[in-house]
């Protein structure tokens, strides 16, 4: 049933959002994929599990992501929008085009390596100077 | 006869040379395992038609000489202490129809593992993308757990660190469906008795149902793992006679079609005729011949047996000597039957 | 020189030969007598109560109380095990004065020496030595039981084996063993004697086989109604009919007096779950699964009499597949639910021939068209607390410890995570064995 404002216009439907939910405990983070109202907190009930993603490498060095592709689809198509690390974690999956965020923080730690590697570069230089 | 057995058993062994036996060159996975090699089915010919073939399924049945009570034996599903049984007062009707029903559902617990080729790797390239190369030091791993899957049809992608998007290899895709979807009694790892010293501890002990068992849990039938342990188990069954612990469950018909596909029957002929089970001899030469595709001269039954030690027999000697044996035990029973119907006044 | 010697040594002889107390007076007497008229000059009384009675008299007056005194309820604390002989631990010849007496306490001649009277320092372990023997005397300990002879409470008789019963001429009872199960002190009133005091003993003796009998005897000493009751009991020997040789026929019910026993049969490895009683005599008879569950009076002869009674009245598969002519089927869940026929009639019947209100149910039938009242078991008190809400939130964090820890052993030999490789700091700490600190330290 469609709600009404005071003034009689009917409500925007609330938006829907694909997000995650921090599970897990202190030190341990663990996200499960949901899709919820956009407004309502973040460990209120969700309206549906869509997945899991846990963001610490195990055993064989691999983070693992589950996504139940059929029911983000359908949520897709009912308007929901993903918040901006699911669009990321989707980029990488290879089901959303590439988020221009994932290539900016790829680009940026490149840049970091480099600079680090250069700084340890010129640390050794320094230290061989000063030893001869 | 029991003298006869021991010389053919001594012939036999003196056969029994690394050389002789059947060698793979496709071998994947070499380990090596009190002398056994891994013999895989390999994808050239592919032993799935065959050993769907109904006729071929119906000979492996007639071979495993279901045993009932052995088959529905008492057996510890992993409870502490075993349950009440319960007491039925039945009609003969009633025993005969429970009876039917039962054997109805044994049938389940002797359906053959299925026998099939190896599987090909999988290495599917999606995208490949540099520009993300350092955006993680680990890889990501996708599964999609879209409800209704088939865990074989599940799409598992993987990204690499390089910033290739591609599928997951065949143990990856494993492990995560038995993680996301574990199927009760698979381990995430397989456990150390599929390996080394524990695999060979274990077929001393002739522990061969529970290692066939726990394998067919573990693996999917055209895993190269599940291939190595159930050949060598069987190579090893073959080598020290153990036919008897694997009668009357799922694994004969799969022992008998690996063994028959991979020309090495003679042990077990041997033991057939040796133990005066000639029909099932004839059912042994006859899937031979479907398996190998040749074809016998002679039609009698008998003859069969001599035409398969003569052609394509590697134990000739032991082979003849033990068929001999046979054929005079049956002359004896047929001539003291004959003196027994004279006795009776009905010859 | 050797003829001195050898009249000293004549002289000892003579004189410890004669006797001994003689001797010892007349040595040491003179000197102690002279000594004391030295130093007091005032007479002294060298009998006194002490020496005057020998030590048996002496005890009895501390021990014993008059025939008065008893009535009176005196003297309930001392008793004859109190008293103790002195006497024990002393050797004529040494003493507290630890003097060396050649001939007496001392070889007169010693390689080629003549050994002479002479007095060794005191020795304070001697006297420590007696005063414990003589604490230890009076008490008795008991005798500690191994547990496989103990009975169902500590040294008692009851549950304790006591052996087959004794031959018959040339019938002897192989592979027969007699347990307790009860052994107590009876009073009888007898004309001239009043109160008289019994043993009586119940016993049942069985061969492990479904052979056993019991029986009740009384006698003066418990030794003597064991033996009586013991071989009572291979005199009314009873067949006693067993499934499978491990447990009994069928589910029953039986009762004596107010004792109401419901026993149902097990499969193998479950035990003998029951009344001790009951444990005892199927051990005797062979059971070796069960479940007896007692109602009412617990009184051991009144249970075991409604259990054998129960025992005796059981039949055998072959006997009711007969009487209700149809087949008796077991169907078990280990065995695939394949149904396993254990007794078949003759003569079956058919469908038709069932009337429609006979009782088909095994269990019903077994319990002869009752129903056993299953009391329901209600969960405990402390689940509706909130603490133990508050418990089982903390506890569910271990839920899959153990297992955990176990693949983990299993894998890695220890207890460890893939990063620990990494951090090798993140160990699970282990206190190290007191033994190697020893070892370190005499090194």
């Amino acid at each position: 049933m469609r709600s009404f404002s005071k003034a009689g216009l009917p409500f925007p439907p609330p938006s829907k959002v694909i997000r995650f939910v921090r599970e897990g405990c202190t030190n341990r983070p663990f996200y499960h994929i949901v899709v919820a109202e956009a407004r309502s907190d973040q460990h209120d009930p969700a309206i549906e599990q869509l997945g899991t993603h846990d963001p610490i490498p195990n055993e064989y060095n691999e983070k693992l992501t589950s996504l139940n592709f059929e029911r983000i689809r359908y949520w897709l198509t009912q308007g929901a929008s993903a918040s901006r690390p699911v669009q990321e974690l989707l980029g990488l999956a290879g089901f959303f085009p590439i988020h221009p965020r994932s290539y900016m923080t790829a680009w940026r730690n490149r840049q970091k390596a480099t600079e680090a590697a250069a700084e340890s570069a010129a640390n050794v230089a320094k230290d061989a100077n000063v030893k001869s | 006869m029991a003298a006869l057995r021991h010389i053919s058993r001594k012939v036999f062994t003196t056969f029994l040379k690394p050389e002789t036996r059947p060698k793979s060159e496709t071998c994947a996975i070499c380990i090596r395992l009190l002398n056994y090699s891994s013999i895989e089915y390999d994808e050239k010919h592919d032993p799935a038609q065959k050993f769907f073939n109904k006729e071929v399924q119906s000979l492996l049945k007639d071979l495993t000489r279901v045993d009932l009570s052995k088959v529905n034996r008492k057996r510890k599903l992993g409870a502490r202490r075993l349950e009440n049984p319960e007491y039925k007062f039945m009609t003969d009707e009633e025993l005969k129809q429970a009876t039917e029903e039962a054997i109805q559902k044994s049938e389940e617990l002797l359906q053959i593992p299925p026998v099939v080729s190896v599987r090909k790797p999988l290495n599917h390239v999606f995208a490949r993308d540099p520009a993300l190369q350092g955006l993680e030091e680990s890889k990501m791993v996708f599964t999609d757990i879209t409800f209704g899957i088939k865990d074989a049809e599940r799409l598992i992608v993987v990204r690499e660190i390089d910033g290739t998007l591609r599928e997951a290899e065949w143990e990856l895709k494993n492990r995560m469906n038995q993680l996301y979807f574990p199927k009760k009694g698979r381990s995430l790892k397989p456990p150390k008795m599929f390996y080394g010293e524990y695999l060979d501890n274990l077929l001393e002990r002739k522990e061969y149902e529970f290692v066939l068992d726990r394998a067919c849990i573990q693996f999917e039938p055209n895993d190269p793992d599940y291939q190595r342990v159930v050949s060598i188990t069987y190579q090893h069954i073959n080598d020290h006679d153990g036919f008897d612990y694997l009668r009357s469950t799922r694994h004969f018909g799969a022992l008998t079609f690996f063994l028959a596909w991979h020309k090495n029957i003679d042990n077990l002929l041997l033991e057939l005729i040796e133990t005066s089970h000639i029909e099932e001899a004839i059912k042994l030469l006859d899937l031979f011949s479907k398996l190998q595709a040749v074809n016998y001269e002679k039609a009698e039954d008998l003859d069969k047996i001599e035409e398969y030690i003569s052609k394509f027999s590697n134990k000739k000697a032991a082979l003849e000597l033990g068929f001999q044996a046979y054929k005079d035990l049956a002359r004896q029973r047929k001539e003291l039957e004959d003196g027994i119907k004279v006795a009776h006044g009905l010859g | 020189m050797a003829g001195q010697i050898l009249n000293v040594t004549k002289t000892f002889q003579k004189l410890t030969i004669s006797s001994r107390c003689k001797l010892v007076g007349t040595i040491i007497n003179p000197f102690k007598e002279h000594e004391l008229q030295v130093l007091n000059s005032s007479s002294t009384r060298n009998t006194n109560f002490f020496n005057k009675l020998p030590a048996h008299d002496l005890w009895k007056g501390i021990t014993s109380v008059s025939n008065a005194g008893k009535k009176r309820g005196r003297g309930k604390n001392v008793s004859k095990s109190k008293i103790k002989d002195l006497n024990r631990g002393q050797v004529i010849g040494l003493g507290k004065a630890n003097i060396i007496w050649p001939g007496l306490s001392a070889p007169i001649i010693r390689g080629k020496e003549l050994v002479e009277q002479h007095q060794l320092p005191e020795d304070p372990e001697r006297e420590k030595k007696l005063v414990q023997l003589r604490d230890q005397m009076g008490i008795v300990k008991r005798q500690k039981l191994s547990p496989i002879e103990r009975g169902w409470s500590g040294s008692k008789m009851p549950g304790r084996s006591i052996g087959g019963p004794d031959p018959i001429g040339e019938d002897t009872f192989e592979g027969f063993d007699t347990k307790v199960l009860e052994l107590k002190t009876v009073f009888n009133m007898k004309g001239n004697l009043g109160r008289k005091r019994r043993q009586s003993a119940l016993v049942v003796t069985g061969n492990g086989k479904g052979l056993a009998g019991f029986a009740l005897a009384k006698g003066n000493e418990a030794r003597i109604a064991l033996r009586k009751a013991k071989n009572r009991s291979a005199q009314k020997l009873m067949h006693i009919k067993l499934f499978k040789n491990h447990t009994v026929c069928h589910d029953f019910f039986s009762q004596f007096g107010s004792t109401k026993i419901f026993v149902s049969q097990k499969p193998e490895g479950h035990g003998l779950v029951c009344h001790r009683a009951i444990k005892t005599i199927c051990e005797v008879i062979g059971i070796k699964n069960l479940h007896a569950k007692v109602e009412g009076s617990t009184n051991v002869g009144k249970v075991m009499k409604a259990f054998f009674l129960g025992l005796i009245s059981q039949k055998t598969p072959e006997e009711i597949a007969e009487e209700k002519k149809l087949h008796l089927v077991q169907i078990c869940k280990e065995s695939n639910y394949f149904p396993t026929v254990i007794a078949s009639p003759t003569e079956c019947r058919k469908a038709q021939e069932i009337p429609k209100d006979e009782i088909l149910d095994f269990k019903q039938y077994c319990f002869d068209g009752k129903v056993v009242l299953q009391k329901k078991k209600f969960p405990p008190f402390y689940t509706k607390y909130k603490s133990y809400e508050i418990y089982l939130k903390k506890q569910e964090k271990f839920r899959n410890q153990a297992e955990v820890k176990r693949n983990l052993i299993a894998e890695y030999g220890e207890i460890r995570s893939f990063l620990t490789d990494k951090y090798p700091e993140c160990r699970q700490y282990r206190r190290e064995k007191k033994v190697e600190e020893n070892e370190e330290a005499e090194a």
